[in-house]
């Protein structure tokens, strides 16, 4: 094996092993450093990751890049409004030779999964998949199918203003534990990817910086970090924030507090917080709890980022 | 429909002026009465026209338009009220300068102004009206703009309506006990100092003019005149004569006051007298009502020589208590001075023919002036004389227009009549308007005197005696005299309200509320240097003057506060035993006193890398406690042992 990861796995620390993989993507990904670490954040807590942005500002480089720099297998599903379930998870053909009909597996059967443009696919098609990524096992004509472990969806989607898209409920939105958005990068970071090499190419030179075992063992790693009661004390009254106040619609389920721990844990990981603290829990908190509070009165939050500075602002910490 | 769009897509700012516009013409309404109409037009064109400038989005009318406009509305007001001084003149500058200001308002800061010159508008309405009626309204009022207040300085999170008016009711709740104290014990000035300047307005009540119809016409009014409450009995009813102004000059149909000042003589007051105190509700005149005869009366207050009571200082213009002592009789043993003689004496050349022949052949065929009044009072009595509430109109000549002809008339008739008989007969006789009963009120032991209690009587001289009440009304319509107006009158007659004094449930829940009323009256409106020593007589102080109101004042306040403050310490208290949590607050108060406070939501190692990066000399320090703090509170194995340490760290801290 010639690959640069270190073998032993359970010695290595997380911060290390994070680290080279965030170096390497960050060459690619250009000035998105936050995003980066919270895209790993979001796959260390086993939960799949909405990116929301208008066309062209490297969703499909940053899933792509990342499938390469973990070594996980990679397909990529283009939704269009004539995807059909079967597109997805596959399909039983009939076999001559055996007389039986053989499944097919479908694309969603690899470890990441780029679902692009999400919202251009039929709820039908949507839910084919949403049902995949929560059960983790796909089952057809009355066989199941386990899907394979890491299981990573990115999916992403245009903003829903966009014409032909069919928004995702919030039950659905719900799925995935993060939703977050690139954004135009700086005019000097953009002057350089003008300048520099086509990213396609860079994407050909990555190589894998982490095994899959290695991203499984950190995978075990996010539940056990320590949660002391004071942080526990703040996430409770994040979540009894987003109950009272009378500024959204619903507040916050017992699930999306559940996620919002877990992604906390997962960014205290890969920071190397022996404990969770509750800047982890800030940094999370807009992606998490964005896609999942809807503002009453547009006129005070409008984006994630506004939903979630409003949420940081609103709750002290104890 | 489309107008409702609008208003929902109006920007924060925009809802803000909607409501502190609303706020400015509740606190607005109750001068409209006063007010001049181009100034409440003014203002509710400006309001208009902000409120639509904010809709469209237009731009607001530029600075020389807006000055020229405020200058214009200056000058309006002082050629309609002809100053600037003064209530009428002083709110009608208040109501369109706050239209003005509507027009330049385009910040913050300006719809504060709007609000305080709301308030200021709306306090200025207690300077025309005291009554309680008004209270709930001035309440919700001063709760609305108290909730806008809050609400427009709010920059990020808008509170909803709801919880806004909630908080601020609590606001003004918490607030009461304070308003309580500044209002027992802030030193009023005895005298005119803060009295109301008189307004030019015209109200019900006695004149010092007498013509028929006069006190009919005021009997149809149900408003209070006054009340009375009394230092032990109550007078029976026979001698309830509440003395007002008293008319000698006659046109042959006008009564009216002499102006010349006479003598005053010396009155001799018998039987026990009553003492009371009469709280006169505002008649824009000088006039004292007082029980017959008053005996002693305070000193902003004087006995004329025609024994009527006037204020020193001018018109009633407020709501305003007198204590007095009056004598049921009395009788005056100087001779009549020769200029009252004559006054009392004069009719005019050629008038009422009849009637001066009708006196003489009276008074020659009596042979006494006592037994001339008699055989006046006889001849109501036994004649076809009608007490009525509707009299027909009277001629020139109107005394023998009614002795001879329509025999039909109210008080002010016979009183009228009688007196100009006796004068024609020479003796001499005047006329004295006031009020005569008053409905007792069980419920607050005090009597209510109505404008509808309107009386005119006469007075006749008769040497040895003095003057002699004779009351003429009481030979035609003797009820009248005993049981009142509704006893005297027939159902016919349209005496106002008789259905509230006749039923039963009516006339109690009347009569409460009036007590009710009475008790604001009294105790709030006239709360005053009087009651304030009086209030010091209870808790054995005696005299208190402005220095012990003062120190009062200053020792409760302080008292309030510092209850306050010892709950709200306690209230807010460290909550945590958690010796962690107090070393790391002792450290955030540190920062804190040395203006590097910690914001509620940041975490600790936000916190104390903000301030390490501000004092880079403590940079070191800090970084070893939040380490240590972090590491204790939120690390997965905290090592008490740290805690000593940081302990040690935060005390050495000199930020």
């Amino acid at each position: 094996m010639d690959s640069p990861v270190p073998t032993l796995l359970t010695q290595a620390d997380p911060v290390d092993l994070v680290a080279v993989t965030i170096a390497q993507l960050n060459r690619v990904i250009l000035g998105k450093e936050h995003q980066i670490r919270l895209c790993l954040t979001c796959l260390l807590a086993r939960g799949h990751l909405l990116i929301e942005d208008i066309p062209g500002v490297g969703k499909t480089t940053l899933a792509h890049a990342l499938a390469e720099s973990l070594g996980l297998s990679y397909q990529r599903i283009q939704f269009t409004s004539d995807l059909l379930p079967a597109d997805i998870i596959g399909v039983s053909i009939f076999d001559r030779e055996t007389s039986a009909f053989r499944f097919h597996k479908g694309p969603v059967f690899s470890q990441l999964v780029l679902a692009d443009e999400v919202n251009r696919a039929t709820p039908k098609a949507q839910s084919a998949l949403l049902e995949a990524m929560e059960e983790h096992q796909v089952t057809a004509d009355g066989q199941t199918y386990p899907l394979p472990a890491p299981f990573f969806v990115i999916a992403t989607q245009n903003p829903v203003y966009q014409i032909g898209t069919f928004p995702l409920p919030e039950s659905q939105l719900d799925r995935f534990l993060m939703r977050i958005e690139l954004g135009y990068p700086h005019a000097a970071l953009e002057r350089e990817l003008l300048m520099g090499q086509d990213r396609r190419d860079l994407l050909a030179t990555l190589s894998p910086t982490l095994l899959p075992q290695q991203l499984l063992f950190l995978q075990t790693m996010v539940p056990k970090v320590h949660v002391a009661d004071a942080l526990l004390d703040y996430v409770q009254a994040i979540v009894r924030f987003t109950r009272e106040t009378p500024h959204f619609e619903t507040g916050l389920s017992p699930r999306a507090a559940i996620a919002l721990l877990r992604a906390a844990q997962a960014w205290a990981l890969i920071h190397g917080h022996p404990g969770v603290v509750p800047e982890d829990v800030q940094a999370v908190l807009a992606s998490v709890v964005g896609h999942r509070l809807k503002p009453k009165d547009e006129s005070i939050a409008r984006t994630a980022a506004e939903v979630g500075e409003l949420v940081l602002k609103a709750v002290p910490v104890p | 429909m489309s107008a409702a769009l609008k208003l929902e897509q109006l920007s924060p700012f925009g809802r803000k002026l909607l409501w502190t516009s609303a706020g400015l013409v509740l606190a607005v309404v109750p001068h409209i009465p006063h007010l001049a109409v181009w100034a409440t037009a003014l203002l509710f064109g400006a309001l208009t026209l902000r409120v639509f400038v904010e809709i469209k989005g237009w731009a607001l009318p530029p600075k020389w338009l807006r000055v020229l406009a405020a200058f214009c509305a200056l000058l309006g007001v002082l050629f309609t009220y002809r100053t600037l001084n003064g209530v009428e003149a002083g709110t009608a500058l208040l109501v369109v300068m706050a239209g003005m200001k509507l027009l330049e308002t385009r910040s913050t800061r300006d719809l504060t102004i709007i609000v305080f010159l709301s308030y200021f508008a709306l306090f200025a309405a207690f300077l025309y009206n005291q009554q309680l009626l008004r209270l709930p309204y001035m309440i919700g009022t001063v709760w609305l703009l108290t909730a806008t207040l809050m609400r427009v300085h709010q920059t990020t999170l808008a509170m909803p309506v709801r919880e806004a008016i909630g908080l601020t009711g609590r606001m003004l709740l918490q607030a009461l006990p304070l308003a309580v104290l500044l209002f027992l014990f802030f030193p009023r000035l005895p005298g005119n100092f803060w009295a109301i300047p008189a307004r030019s307005q015209a109200t019900t009540g006695l004149d010092d003019e007498l013509s028929p119809g006069d006190v009919s016409e005021l009997s149809l009014s149900g408003e209070i005149a006054f009340r009375v409450k009394f230092d032990g009995p109550l007078p029976p009813p026979q001698q309830r004569y509440w003395r007002g102004p008293v008319l000698h000059e006659f046109d042959g149909r006008t009564w009216r006051r002499s102006l010349p000042l006479y003598i005053p003589q010396e009155v001799v007051a018998t039987g026990e007298p009553y003492r009371y105190r009469i709280t006169l509700e505002p008649h824009q005149r000088p006039w004292v009502f007082s029980l017959e005869m008053v005996t002693s009366w305070p000193a902003s207050t004087m006995r004329t020589a025609d024994l009527q009571l006037v204020t020193r200082r001018g018109a009633i213009s407020t709501l305003t208590s007198f204590d007095l002592e009056s004598s049921p009789s009395y009788s005056v043993r100087e001779p009549l001075p020769t200029a009252m003689r004559k006054a009392a004496l004069r009719l005019p050349e050629g008038r009422n023919p009849r009637t001066q022949e009708l006196a003489r052949k009276l008074r020659a065929a009596a042979g006494s002036d006592a037994a001339f009044v008699q055989a006046v009072l006889k001849l109501f009595r036994d004649e076809e004389y009608f007490y009525t509430l509707e009299p027909p109109r009277l001629e020139r000549d109107s005394v023998d227009d009614f002795l001879f002809n329509t025999r039909r008339g109210f008080c002010e008739h016979f009183a009228s009549a009688f007196t100009a008989l006796a004068r024609a007969a020479g003796i001499p006789a005047r006329v004295v308007t006031g009020y005569h009963g008053g409905e007792y009120n069980p419920l607050g032991g005090y009597l209510i005197v109505r404008q509808s209690d309107a009386h005119a009587w006469s007075e006749v001289w008769l040497d040895g005696e003095g003057w002699v009440r004779v009351d003429p009304t009481a030979a035609v319509a003797p009820e009248r005299i005993e049981r009142g107006i509704d006893a005297a009158l027939s159902e016919a007659e349209p005496v106002p309200g008789r259905i509230l004094r006749t039923n039963r449930v009516l006339s109690n829940i009347r009569l409460a509320w009036d007590a009710v009323n009475n008790f604001w009256n009294n105790q709030v409106v006239e709360f005053s240097e009087t009651q304030q020593r009086w209030l010091g007589d209870k808790v054995g102080l005696d005299d208190v003057g402005w220095r012990e109101l003062g120190t009062a004042m200053a020792v409760t306040l302080g008292l309030f506060f510092a209850i306050l403050s010892a709950y709200l310490a306690w209230r807010f208290r460290p909550r945590s035993r958690d010796p962690l949590l107090r070393v790391y607050d002792e450290l955030c108060r540190k920062f804190a006193r040395a203006k590097l406070p910690r914001l509620d939501y940041e975490g600790p190692n936000d916190y104390l890398k903000r301030i390490a990066a501000a004092r880079p000399e403590l940079a070191r320090q800090l970084d070893e406690a939040r380490a240590i703090y972090v590491g204790l509170r939120y690390g997965p194995a905290p090592n008490r042992s740290d805690l000593s340490r940081l302990k040690f760290l935060v005390n050495e801290l000199r930020p």
